[in-house]
């Protein structure tokens, strides 16, 4: 393997450490809240859902954590059982 | 000024196009994002089992001899920086810092964009050609 390769393969092993992994999912549950705030947030630029805007708010929210929570439950064995990236 | 005010007020500072390609961004990198996170972190999972190493250089290089991959890859960085930096842009002007530097804001943001954007594509090289 090349020294790029090897590299990056030490890398990868090297954030397959607990604390690196835990910053991932905070990086899954902040880009799918933001992903759904955002497209809350279009809705109402294009006028849809104003008069509602408590309901849309917490339609997006649930979507958010049925989103984080099938995140979560499809790699949960990968989780605690890694050896790398 | 009232809160809706405020809003209209700080989007003029930012300007229609800042508006425009934050959204553009926005879309095109919920489709990016879907590629990638089914591409690099699912799809090659039913091959590993627990304790494998679950991403290498060997495999990412295989990835990256199709063209797909790359414009996903580059595209995505692209878009990332677009939409990062633009969004970091209106923030500062919502709060009314460095108004005055516009111009200095702009072209100090697209060097630090540009600049990324090179070096991201430079970091990928040795997987595209290896």
């Amino acid at each position: 393997m090349s020294e790029d390769g090897a590299d990056f393969d030490a890398l990868m092993k090297a954030t397959s450490k607990p604390l690196l992994v835990a910053m991932d999912f905070l990086l899954v549950v902040v880009v799918i809240y933001h992903a759904m705030n955002g497209f809350r947030v279009v809705l109402f630029d294009m006028g849809i859902g104003i008069r509602r805007q408590k309901l849309v708010f917490w339609i997006c929210m649930a979507v958010s954590a049925v989103m984080i929570v099938a995140g979560i439950w499809a790699l949960w064995e990968f989780i605690f059982t890694s050896g790398g990236g | 000024m009232s809160m809706a005010e405020q809003r209209i007020a700080t989007t003029k500072v930012a300007g229609t196009w800042a508006w425009f390609f934050q959204r553009l961004s926005a879309v095109l990198l919920v489709v990016f994002l879907a590629i990638h996170i089914y591409a690099d972190h699912f799809m090659d999972l039913d091959d590993k089992t627990p304790g494998d190493q679950l991403i290498t250089f060997d495999e990412v290089s295989i990835r990256l001899d199709q063209l797909l991959y790359i414009v996903v890859d580059y595209g995505m960085l692209s878009m990332v920086l677009l939409h990062g930096l633009n969004g970091l842009r209106t923030v500062m002007f919502d709060f009314d810092m460095f108004v005055k530097r516009k111009k200095m804001v702009d072209v100090g943001l697209w060097v630090l964009g540009i600049a990324t954007l090179i070096w991201g594509i430079v970091i990928l090289l040795p997987f595209i050609s290896g």
